[in-house]
């Protein structure tokens, strides 16, 4: 099932430590968006490389869906890599560059969109005309992005691939991806160094340190948990990321109730407008949430404009030279928050009391 | 014969010497200097010094071991003849096959630079994205090397017009056959003939130069510089 991949690759280099990249890794990408995680150097880009047959390395075996594609060429291969340059060919427009892949590639007859959606879904009907020499960074990658869609290919590897947008436009660009994944069952890996992209797009994630598989499961724990390990190290803000359905639509104020997965029925409200309402309802979403974000209460608040309130159970107390860090659970999934070591000694919180979070509209 | 309609004829045997000899190096140069590129075994040196060396070696050297090497007395040669009946030194031929290799570097140097330029990463992108060699050669590569590819035509055509130590070596000066502009031009200079000889002069001088105009003012390699 999904995509196996075996592999044992390692450089030696005299001037600099040998480069080492040691999978042995199971990847559901046919039920989940897989998100790659890793300080730079830990191998992310390498691996999706080697599952696209650019790589060259002796010890390895690549099966997908029951196909062994470890021997196959990269044209010949169905997964699609797409790196940060984006790499357009600048002797063509942007148009001829997406209609060059959607005419000539091997895999493209079988698309099931058209041209017209995917420059829709990418906004890209005002550059089409453009040469690539006067794009912007972040303009490219979207091409890029277009441009893999257009391939056909059913698995489509991103590495870092939205790095160069601000991130109200990276938010849009990746929440596509879970919906493209739902309703015409392309399925994407991402690799990212920001658990705030990956708590967007990746229900299940893998964990990657010098070359090795450190852990891999679904987002909302191995997030969490590496959230609350590194406290806030690196310059990575501490995320949650929880996944629920849309169970209602509140059309006058453009906003959604999700319900979360797990049996205690707690909603969360948040902007319609985020999950690509004006191209299809998406019914499972993923909604990534800031421990800074996030407040605890004790009693239960009333006549607050924080629309957001779940019951949930203290599980970890933690604390930080300049804050502290709160992990609690709701049903199976964790949320964390983050408040000052000052509010923590007022509060006087104890492992499994059961307290309010609150947070505002998503 | 009027010596007008021989230097006519002159001018008519230099372009199409210069046209043959470009066709035919791009063809065997754009393999040589692709596989050139991707190729970093320990023979690569002394492979780009066998090219390169027209460069430096006076024409006349290439041209003396060329005369040999063509003669019905050498193995080549006698090949040559007895496969289409006619002896190399002093034929079209015979100058055509000296200047394919006279001109050789100045057509793969350019193409060698485009393709080591442009690197394996626009191929690998577009191979990932399902696009077979052929296709990447045909829409991908040549696209992109374009202004190496009309530097290299440019440089070849223009240099094989001004070739002479090597045309006089294996070709001598035979009307029609042989007798390029450059050594139409020598005989001219030694009967005296000035004004004669100005016409030829001139032609070449504003022929190169303007080919050199239209090569650095319409082909700017800057293309693919980011």
């Amino acid at each position: 099932m999904s995509l196996t991949i075996k592999l044992s690759h390692i450089i030696e280099n005299k001037t600099q430590q040998g480069f080492m990249l040691d999978v042995e890794v199971s990847l559901p990408v046919n039920s989940h968006v897989v998100g790659v995680f890793g300080e730079s150097g830990a191998g992310k880009s390498s691996l999706l490389k080697h599952i696209a047959g650019i790589g060259q390395a002796k010890q390895k075996k690549i099966h997908y869906n029951n196909d062994d594609i470890t021997a196959l060429l990269p044209e010949n291969s169905p997964c699609c890599y797409q790196n940060q340059q984006g790499f357009l060919f600048p002797h063509l427009t942007v148009k001829e560059n997406l209609l060059l892949i959607l005419t000539h590639g091997n895999f493209s007859s079988a698309i099931p969109f058209s041209f017209d959606e995917v420059v829709n879904w990418c906004n890209l009907s005002t550059l089409l005309e453009q040469n690539v020499s006067t794009l912007s960074g972040g303009e490219i990658q979207r091409i890029a992005f277009a441009r893999s869609l257009l391939s056909g290919k059913s698995l489509i590897l991103l590495d870092e691939p939205f790095s160069a947008l601000d991130w109200q436009a990276r938010e849009k660009m990746l929440r596509m991806i879970p919906w493209l994944n739902s309703h015409y069952a392309i399925e994407f890996i991402i690799v990212s160094h920001s658990l705030r992209e990956l708590s967007l797009v990746a229900s299940y994630v893998v964990l990657l340190k010098q070359g090795k598989v450190l852990k891999q499961g679904l987002s909302n724990e191995i997030i969490t948990r590496f959230s609350t390990e590194h406290g806030g190290e690196n310059g990575q803000q501490a995320v949650t990321a929880l996944r629920g359905k849309v169970v209602e639509r509140l059309e006058k104020y453009q906003l959604l109730n999700v319900l979360l997965d797990g049996e205690t029925e707690q909603t969360v409200t948040v902007h319609a407008d985020k999950h690509m309402s004006e191209i299809a309802p998406s019914n499972s979403v993923l909604l990534s949430l800031n421990a800074n974000k996030v407040s605890l209460s004790k009693t239960k608040p009333s006549m607050t404009s924080i629309v957001n309130l779940l019951e949930v159970k203290v599980a970890k107390i933690e604390r930080f030279s300049s804050h502290a860090l709160i992990t609690l659970t709701l049903n199976e999934q964790l949320i964390l928050a983050e408040i000052s070591l000052m509010s923590l000694d007022k509060l006087t919180l104890a492992v499994d009391e059961q307290v309010y979070a609150q947070f505002k509209v998503l | 014969m009027d010596s007008w309609q021989s230097d006519a004829l002159a001018l008519w045997l230099t372009v199409k010497l210069a046209l043959f000899t470009v066709i035919i190096l791009l063809l065997i140069g754009l393999p040589l200097a692709w596989w050139l590129s991707r190729y970093h075994g320990r023979g690569k040196s002394v492979i780009q010094a066998l090219i390169a060396m027209p460069l430096v070696l006076p024409p006349t050297v290439l041209g003396f071991y060329l005369l040999i090497f063509f003669s019905p007395q050498s193995w080549f040669g006698s090949l040559w003849v007895s496969i289409t009946g006619q002896q190399l030194v002093f034929s079209f031929s015979g100058i055509l096959l000296g200047s394919l290799i006279y001109s050789l570097p100045f057509v793969v140097q350019p193409l060698y630079s485009g393709f080591c330029q442009l690197g394996r990463q626009y191929e690998s992108v577009a191979a990932s994205l399902g696009i077979n060699a052929t296709k990447r050669l045909l829409y991908i590569v040549l696209p992109m090397i374009k202004p190496a590819i009309i530097t290299a035509a440019t440089l070849g055509f223009a240099h094989t017009l001004g070739e002479f130590g090597l045309v006089l070596m294996i070709g001598g000066n035979l009307p029609g056959e042989t007798q390029v502009m450059s050594i139409a031009l020598y005989n001219h200079v030694e009967v005296l003939d000035y004004d004669k000889a100005h016409i030829l002069a001139l032609i070449l001088l504003v022929s190169s130069f303007i080919s050199l105009i239209m090569l650095y003012k319409f082909n700017r390699p800057s293309m693919f510089e980011s």
